[in-house]
């Protein structure tokens, strides 16, 4: 979580000052919650103000994270596949049929 | 001109398995019970278009841990409309058709269908959490 926390009268006072602050960045932090400040009634925080850079960082590496995740899952697919003798594979009429989707293709509607 | 086009087996069972698949995906990207069909029936229809056109879609880079990937071409679609967004905001659609084109992409011969899954498909963890497991009962025993 992050590390400096504001009530909110204390927040509301600062407020320009700390937008001004966190607006002026411009490079990412590593983490999301580096520069973040805790803003909440009584010091008990649950709002987060953060720079916009931090947190569109933050998000993109998620969604690296989520293609990498996707290709080291096809690759543990492909990898037993890429050897399956040339005999042994499936016309797409076959692939088609086997789903019974055979009336989806194109010569057969 | 048109192509040879042939998938794998194992395709087969990617398409039969999808439904059940759906629970082990995060909520947010599952696919409906009405998005079943329209999934099926779009990736049925891509494989058939690669009769015309194997060089569709993306090109892989192969990342580190995935260097197998290098060759193959994927093409991402989504029977909804528009396509969901990723985390970052850009659309994300949720299916993949995967193939490699043999011998080579300047003389094909054959176009292989490797795979057609969900972005979040975790029959590859499950078969390795398995593997994992009978080899420590192995172990043990032995």
């Amino acid at each position: 979580m992050p590390t400096r926390s504001l009530p909110t009268n204390d927040a509301r006072n600062q407020f320009y000052k700390l937008v001004n602050k966190l607006s002026r960045v411009r490079k990412a932090s590593p983490s999301l919650l580096d520069r973040a400040v805790e803003v909440g009634p009584r010091g008990q925080g649950g709002v987060v103000i953060l720079p916009k850079l931090d947190a569109e960082a933050a998000l993109a590496r998620i969604a690296e994270l989520e293609d990498e995740l996707e290709d080291f899952t096809l690759a543990g697919l492909v990898e037993a596949r890429l050897h399956t003798p040339a005999e042994d594979l499936l016309s797409v009429e076959a692939l088609a049929d086997s789903v019974g989707l055979g009336d989806v293709l194109s010569d057969r509607r | 001109m048109s192509y040879e086009v042939r998938a794998d087996p194992g395709v087969s069972e990617d398409l039969q398995s999808l439904a059940a698949e759906q629970e082990n995906v995060p909520a947010d990207w599952r696919l409906a019970e009405d998005e079943i069909r329209p999934a099926l029936t779009l990736a049925i229809q891509i494989v058939e278009s690669l009769r015309e056109d194997p060089f569709q879609g993306e090109p892989m880079e192969g990342r580190a841990n995935a260097q197998i990937l290098r060759g193959c071409r994927r093409l991402k679609f989504d029977p909804r409309e528009p396509w969901p967004r990723g985390p970052e905001g850009r659309p994300r659609p949720r299916m993949r058709v995967v193939w490699t084109n043999e011998p080579d992409e300047s003389t094909v011969a054959l176009v292989r269908v490797l795979a057609i899954t969900h972005r979040f498909d975790s029959r590859p963890y499950r078969a390795a959490a398995a593997r994992l497991g009978a080899a420590r009962r192995q172990g043990s025993s032995g």
